[in-house]
């Protein structure tokens, strides 16, 4: 699984973060890293919650 | 056409219910008060005007009153709010220059200085069995952290930290109104006065780094740097407090979650965004449209002025599932509480983590506490921030812990 962080639609909200710190980095700023990165194994369902978190709905998953 | 005003007593003590009727019957509604003005509740429109800045401006052109644009207040705040009343794209400059002092990071580094002023402020009460919830913690704490996130002496604490809640509690124009603008102008004489030595030496804190910032090439000139030290402090002390009050209201009122969140600390991560979206602090913020445009069924003119209620997006059906419930455990909760889009609260990662803290504290020191609420008092007007100007409350007296406060 791979998600993507649109970064024109992020504004730092971070609720993906507070649910999946793994899967969803930070960068200087404090917002989610941007672009697309591989979910690490066995954080699936970590990965759905925090993207379903985003008020801005910023986030995609895709296999 | 309606009457809506968001500052009488009558939308105070009314608000769940006119938000629900303007949801259910007139989601973007025409209000005659202060000259004029939309009204948008539901979440789906409330989205689009904070989304798109180009068509709904925050600037404030304090210059010339006759420029429709008059800022995120109606009607128009006295100061300008820097950086909240700019757009893009010199607004995403100076929101660049200030988010790392906001980051998860940062409010995760303040963490032991705020559960050492919560446990303070809790043990200067704890032995006596009486406690105000406003005075004695929810408007402290958060002034203290926020003096030590600005970067100022916390030995003044008690001259600011009252009047930071005052200024929104009280009546407009009043005596204790203008007690409290007096104590703050003199925080922003305190704040200028520091300036010229932070442009050479180096300290802590936000105001050093606005005084050594630059925003597209050029240093901040000296009443900015103060205009943004002001607002932080006013953004960031109240609203977590009235959050604490509202939340700590509606669990006197709810004994069984009281007894669920005591036992379990994993449901405060959800609980906090489900009593953000119940509550929402700041109830709401305006922008001024810059071209004739259609929002739901209504024609929005160049020039109008638009209020985003916040509390009606937060419980509107369409989003959320039988809204006037508090469900602890609501998932997903795309609340507005901390509005949307590119002006989103700074704050939030802060306010987050001293309410946890600050709440953490009560039902682990004062668990059998009593509200009491003949005593406690509301706001008198909510259209800044729904609040309480104190919330008395008594408990089983207990032993101090002897936590000095933080330095």
């Amino acid at each position: 699984m791979k998600s993507t962080v649109d970064e024109r639609r992020c504004v730092g909200h971070v609720r993906c973060h507070a649910l999946a710190p793994q899967v969803y980095p930070l960068d200087e700023q404090g917002y989610a890293a941007p672009g697309e990165r591989a979910v690490p194994a066995g954080r699936e369902a970590a990965a759905e919650r925090g993207a379903a978190a985003c008020p801005e709905g910023a986030i995609s998953l895709h296999r | 056409m309606t009457t809506f005003d968001h500052y009488t007593t009558g939308y105070r003590d009314n608000w769940q219910r006119i938000a629900d009727e303007n949801l259910a019957r007139c989601p973007v509604a025409r209000s005659d008060a202060y000259g004029g003005f939309w009204v948008v509740s539901d979440h789906a429109s409330l989205s689009r005007v904070i989304r798109d800045d180009e068509t709904f401006t925050s600037t404030h052109n304090m210059a010339d009153p006759s420029d429709p644009r008059q800022g995120i207040v109606i009607p128009p705040n006295p100061m300008l709010q820097v950086p909240m009343e700019f757009d893009p794209p010199i607004y995403n400059a100076y929101r660049r220059m200030l988010n790392p002092y906001f980051s998860p990071t940062a409010a995760r580094a303040m963490e032991p200085f705020v559960r050492q002023a919560v446990d303070a402020f809790l043990d200067r009460a704890c032995a006596s069995g009486r406690i105000d919830f406003v005075r004695d913690l929810g408007n402290p704490v958060p002034a203290l952290a926020t003096m030590r996130l600005v970067g100022l002496p916390l030995d003044d604490w008690e001259t600011y930290a009252e009047p930071m809640h005052g200024i929104v509690s009280f009546p407009a124009g009043g005596p204790e109104y203008l007690r409290c603008m007096a104590a703050l102008q003199q925080l922003g004489g305190a704040l200028g006065a520091l300036v010229p030595r932070l442009r050479t030496e180096r300290a802590d804190g936000l105001l050093s780094g606005l005084c050594r910032a630059t925003v597209d090439g050029k240093a901040l000139p000296d009443g900015e740097v103060v205009l943004i030290a002001l607002l932080v402090m006013q953004g960031g002390v109240d609203t977590t407090t009235a959050l604490l009050a509202n939340t700590l209201w509606w669990l006197d009122e709810h004994p069984a979650q009281r007894e669920q969140l005591a036992g379990k600390p994993e449901l405060l991560e959800h609980a906090t965004e489900e009593f953000l979206r119940l509550f929402t602090p700041v109830p709401a913020l305006a922008r001024t449209a810059t071209k004739d445009v259609t929002l739901g069924d209504q024609e929005i003119r160049a020039g109008d002025r638009v209020l985003m209620s916040f509390a009606a997006a937060n419980r509107d059906p369409a989003v959320f599932e039988d809204p006037g419930t508090a469900r602890l455990d609501r998932f997903p909760n795309p609340h507005t509480a901390f509005g949307l889009g590119i002006h989103r609260c700074i704050g939030s990662n802060f306010a987050r983590s001293w309410f946890q803290l600050m709440l953490r504290g009560v039902l682990d020191r004062m668990p059998d506490h009593r509200i009491d609420r003949a005593a406690a008092r509301r706001n008198e007007s909510i259209g800044i921030i729904n609040g309480f100007v104190d919330l008395p409350a008594t408990f089983t007296p207990g032993e101090p812990r002897g936590v000095e406060l933080p330095r």
